[in-house]
């Protein structure tokens, strides 16, 4: 049986909503770790590493608002 | 304890191995489904941390593998996914435990911690390795038979050492695992326990020195566990041969 329209919007949207728990997870270990530590290369090392993951989390984000505005034209038509 | 972390992200899998680390543990991982059941294989983990989506080989197929070739290796599922079923599919296939992403590393930890506690609570309570016996319920060692008095302290030790079964043990893992504190509290506490329980297993058995060399040092490692039968017996020198005769000679005058 062919999905649905709105089975596709659902499956694409849980795994995007996955693909950004994936940096989010690695920006809160990575700060955890920085305060675990406690020195001053953990903390360098927490600030580094977390810009690359809020940078991985935007792209991401670009994506789902990509996806969002093709929906709504979509709906529109 | 030995962990192997399954995690295709490779600056996740670096933190999470990181922050296990610190707790002392000896910690390995694999960036895909193939690679993890190698590794898994050939160092038999105490606990897998397996994300489900990995790249080669599906985690849910990796979980089904794990549990039939390893079933007293634990396995702790992370997942992206919140759906009630994929939840009830990892806990039916085996997994002992699930977090969901995203997650903070302390309850990770945390989560590893109870599973390894709840694991040593229904496991033997009878250790045996070397020669010595290691009882966790009535809390008694023996070597071959001879009781030795332990301190609390130093039975914490010596049943670490045991569960390693003849793997060394770095003096940070023994701090963390035993004393419960960090690295940077300074390791030279290990040290001198490691001598006390050295003296107590050798004065169970004076008369043969293999006793005494039950728990080796690794040369800028850490310790471990000997199985006796691997320790070659000195010959008594010469000296020494000569010395106990005149004393049990001048015993007998």
């Amino acid at each position: 049986m062919p999905l649905s329209r709105e089975s596709i919007d659902l499956e694409q949207s849980n795994l995007e909503l996955h693909d950004l728990c994936q940096p989010l997870t690695a920006l809160q270990c990575r700060l955890e770790m920085g305060r675990m530590l406690g020195n001053p290369e953990a903390l360098e090392e927490a600030v580094k590493g977390g810009l690359e993951e809020t940078r991985r989390m935007f792209r991401i984000i670009a994506h789902m608002r990509q996806r969002l505005v093709e929906m709504e034209e979509q709906a529109q038509r | 304890m030995r962990i192997l972390i399954v995690e295709d992200d490779p600056a996740l899998a670096m933190f999470l191995q990181k922050g296990l680390m610190l707790q002392g543990h000896e910690v390995d991982r694999a960036g895909d489904g193939d690679a993890a059941l190698e590794m898994a294989a050939e160092q038999e983990p105490d606990l897998v941390v397996l994300d489900l989506g990995l790249p080669c080989r599906d985690g849910v197929e990796v979980l089904e593998t794990l549990r039939r070739e390893l079933p007293g290796s634990l396995v702790l599922v992370l997942t992206g996914r919140s759906d009630v079923q994929e939840r009830v599919r990892c806990l039916d296939l085996g997994a002992d435990d699930f977090v969901l992403k995203p997650f903070s590393l302390h309850e990770l930890m945390a989560r590893c911690r109870a599973l390894l506690r709840r694991r040593d609570r229904f496991a033997d309570p009878m250790l045996r390795f070397g020669g010595v016996t290691l009882n966790r319920m009535d809390r008694t060692v023996s070597c071959e038979g001879t009781g030795v008095e332990l301190t609390t302290k130093e039975f914490a030790l010596l049943e670490f050492l045991m569960l390693r079964r003849g793997t060394c043990c770095s003096r940070a893992e023994l701090l963390t695992g035993v004393w419960h504190s960090t690295p940077e509290a300074g390791t030279n506490v290990v040290d001198v326990y490691i001598t006390y329980l050295r003296k107590k297993l050798g004065a169970a058995h004076p008369d043969d020195h293999v006793w005494t060399s039950v728990i080796e040092t690794v040369r800028g490692s850490g310790y471990r566990m000997r199985d006796r039968r691997g320790i070659p017996r000195l010959e008594t020198p010469l000296v020494q041969q000569q010395s106990q005769a005149a004393v049990e000679l001048a015993c007998r005058a």
